[in-house]
């Protein structure tokens, strides 16, 4: 049995309302106490996408205890509460629990920010039976709410809220809760409210619940031209790099880092395979700039991958090596600071100001080159085409590889693979779901091998390095040097296995099936093109 | 991952066995752990101080034979994130009813098992005896929490309890601690110093005996509730956070 929860009216007489339910019903008003709520999520709503809200409560009372406090937002149930009074910005900062236990998965590397502020004035009334016990309660809370994230010099307001009525049932006792469901039922000024004034709270907010996701909300249509549909998908990548910005330069969590780079991986992947689409000289200058930005996050994305790793590493050594990496950990820390620095300083520059400014005022008005002949064609048209380029070079790589074959050709078949994906989550929406997302899983089975196989070269190169200059600085012991000497050894083993997958990932990815699949998209696009003025033209 | 399971045990008596549930359990859900206990004492010393009616339908024995599950019985206490099984006068034979089932050791475990994923901590508040129910508890519980007032007697018992653990093939941890402890008394500061030399798993809390926790059953409340700045709801606070220290490390 879940919370119920009544709006009551402005202006209404709630302390008559609330006598009239005790003629009724014996209930015992407790002192009104003030708290100061707020509401916590991932910058990608990962607390509220999986049905939770997470509140800090504080007693607006000198020396009144903090509380986390963590929900079922459809029913009111709580997950976890953690006695606290700052709130850190890591869910592994957290006194070791079981709400950071149970937390720490649905989060993951993301911070928790505060996204808004209520003041509540709480008034609880509960029901009691014969032995003063308490059977059910009666919370009426009236707040107001003063936004946290307010656009830059502006005033916040502070908004006062719908005044809520809820039940709360106490475990065990259904009948009182029912009760006073149906004495509270039976007043005509009050009417259901489905959401808490937390939740509403958070609509208030500039930010809205799920305005953010990494995944790539794309809808394009086809009836769009070649031209107009990268153009779009390329605007829309801009925006996700704007949207992480912030993010970035404060360094609030790895994952703002993660999406920008992606979407300037996504963005130099459509802008190479908008030769024929896009004006040539521009394409090429902006694919250029683009590169340069990615090497210039590159140094801060790696040591974040190795310090995100540290964890992990530190349970796969032997017992008697755990703890040892510290110095490690001080010394990517002391790097990640450094290259972020840097990071920041190019943000700051000329060249990136302009690249920004050049760029989106080049989306909007791209022109025309007669370079670029499939710019009119439709946009289903000219993605089909190269979906299935990708997916033929893709093949093509992959089948010349075998147990001969050195790294190198691995690494530049995950090139393709990645490129392949990218095409398929920027047009997918101009194919039939049926068709792009089996695509898509297939594809992500081969990309895990794969990735397996090259992270753990990667990691284990900036381990050595790390080890070289750990010993070149004198600022480590044998413990740590043995510690690292093993994880390096671990990571050679994982990555001989990943080397020993490929062969079968691979061709549980080239199959009839896969192909079929591809030859459908492409079969679409083809009709498409007959069926639009370019390809009545060319016949 | 399973909830800690937590017994408040001794052979003996009056040894403020049930006040150190109830207290420990209010000071877990005061600090966020969700907590149940399950008053196994069918003198319901914990169900009268938490005001919920001693009654359980159908009894232990619907429970222990799992006709009725234990999710079914529980009782939401006047603290949030803190539940409570209540005790049923049927309880008193729980060892008859053990007894008539396959495995009666591992039993209580086996009605725990569902319900120990809603909850982070269950504390047994068990009868004052070593019976099958008690032998049962010892299955369950990853630590019994054994208050130990400083007395020849109240040490023999202790010392009753490490010779039967000692045939158990995985007992669960031992956790002494000193309860109504009158440091005034030569006696019990003698004990303590004695007993504290020749065993390494005393706990360092000691609970005092203290007009506030005798007053319990006047305000059915837990002292820490009712009195939370008093040295017995200090010690409580101590103890807890000893306890759980030592669980967790065990993990």
């Amino acid at each position: 049995m879940g919370v119920r929860r009544f709006a009551f009216p402005e202006g209404g007489d709630l302390s008559s309302l609330l006598a009239g339910v005790a003629t009724r019903t014996p209930l015992v008003t407790d002192d009104e106490v003030r708290v100061v709520r707020t509401l916590y999520d991932t910058f990608d709503w990962r607390i509220w996408g999986d049905d939770g809200l997470l509140e800090h409560e504080r007693p607006d009372t000198p020396g009144g205890e903090g509380h986390l406090v963590w929900r079922r937002r459809s029913s009111g149930e709580v997950l976890g509460r953690l006695e606290i009074d700052d709130v850190p910005r890591f869910v592994t900062e957290l006194r070791s629990g079981r709400l950071a236990d149970r937390l720490a998965p649905v989060v993951d590397v993301r911070a928790i920010e505060p996204l808004t502020r209520l003041t509540t004035d709480r008034q609880t009334l509960r029901m009691i039976d014969d032995d003063d016990k308490t059977v059910a309660r009666v919370v009426v809370d009236r707040s107001t709410v003063v936004p946290l994230d307010r656009p830059h010099g502006t005033r916040a307001e502070p908004r006062t809220l719908q005044t809520t009525i809820e039940v709360v049932p106490v475990r065990g006792y259904p009948k009182a809760a029912k009760e006073l469901n149906r004495l509270l039922e039976a007043q005509v000024t009050l009417r259901p409210q489905a959401e808490s004034s937390a939740v509403e709270a958070l609509r208030t907010n500039r930010r809205r619940p799920g305005d953010y996701s990494s995944k790539l909300a794309l809808e394009l249509s086809s009836t769009m031209t070649a031209s107009e549909a990268w153009c779009t998908v390329l605007r829309t990548l801009l925006a996700v790099m704007h949207t992480n910005e912030d993010g970035v330069r404060h360094d609030r969590d790895p994952e703002f880092l993660h999406d920008y780079r992606v979407a300037i991986r996504r963005s130099r992947s459509v802008l190479a395979q908008g030769k024929g689409v896009l004006p040539d000289a521009e394409r090429r200058q902006f694919a250029d700039e683009l590169r340069w930005l990615g090497g210039v996050t590159s140094p801060v994305r790696d040591l974040d991958v190795e310090l995100l790793e540290l964890p992990t590493y530190d349970t796969s050594l032997p017992t008697s090596l755990r703890g040892s990496l510290q110095p490690l950990a001080d010394w990517l820390q002391a790097r990640q600071r450094a290259a972020h620095g840097d990071l920041v300083a190019a943000l700051d520059g000329e060249r990136y100001r302009e690249l920004l400014a050049a760029y989106a005022t080049w989306l909007d008005h791209p022109g025309h080159d007669p370079r670029a002949p499939e710019a009119a064609h439709p946009s289903s048209a000219v993605a089909a085409a190269r979906i299935a380029k990708a997916f033929r070079r893709v093949v093509r790589d992959g089948r010349r590889i075998d147990d001969t074959s050195p790294p190198e050709s691995l690494h530049d078949l995950r090139k393709d693979t990645k490129k392949l994906r990218y095409a398929l989550e920027c047009y997918g929406s101009l194919f039939p779901p049926e068709t792009v997302r089996p695509i898509v899983r297939h594809l992500k089975v081969l990309q895990d091998c794969l990735g397996e196989f090259q992270d753990c070269e990667v990691q284990a190169l900036s381990l050595r390095t790390a080890a070289d200059a750990l010993l070149a600085e004198q600022r480590t012991q044998a413990a740590t040097l043995m510690a690292i000497g093993h994880l390096v050894e671990h990571l050679d083993e994982r990555q001989a296995e990943a080397r020993a997958a490929f062969n079968r990932t691979f061709r549980q990815f080239d199959t009839d099936e896969v192909g079929h699949l591809v030859s459908l998209v492409r079969d679409h696009g083809r009709a498409s093109l007959a069926a639009s003025p370019a390809g009545r033209e060319e016949h | 991952m399973a909830a800690i399971v937590l017994a408040s045990y001794s052979s003996k008596g009056g040894v403020g066995k049930t006040a150190a549930a109830v207290n420990l359990a209010h000071v877990a859900a005061e600090q966020g752990w969700r907590t149940l206990v399950w008053d196994l004492d069918p003198q319901a010393a914990a169900t009268f101080y938490f005001r919920v009616k001693p009654k359980v339908k159908g009894g232990g024995r619907a429970l222990i034979r799992q006709k009725r599950p234990l999710d079914d019985v529980v009782k939401g206490t006047d603290f949030e994130g803190l539940d409570l099984v209540p005790a049923d006068f049927s309880y008193r034979n729980l060892d008859l009813v053990l007894d008539d089932t396959k495995k009666p050791l591992r039993r209580l475990a086996k009605v725990l098992k569902p319900i120990a994923r809603d909850y982070d901590v269950v504390l047994l508040d068990c009868p004052p005896s070593i019976s099958l129910a008690s032998e049962s508890v010892f299955e369950a519980a990853n630590a019994l929490m054994v208050p130990v007032i400083p007395t020849t007697l109240s040490v023999r018992t202790l010392e009753q309890l490490d010779d039967f653990l000692a045939d158990a093939t995985s007992p669960p941890r031992l956790m002494p601690f000193f309860s109504m402890v009158d440091g005034r008394k030569r006696l019990h500061r003698d004990v303590m110093e004695a007993l504290r030399a020749s065993r390494t798993d005393l706990l360092t809390t000691t609970v005092p005996a203290t007009a506030d926790v005798e007053r319990m059953g006047l305000h059915r409340t837990p002292v820490t509730a009712q009195a939370p700045r008093s040295r017995a709801a200090a010690a409580y606070r101590d103890l807890w956070a000893e306890v759980i220290a030592t669980c967790r490390a065990d993990r």
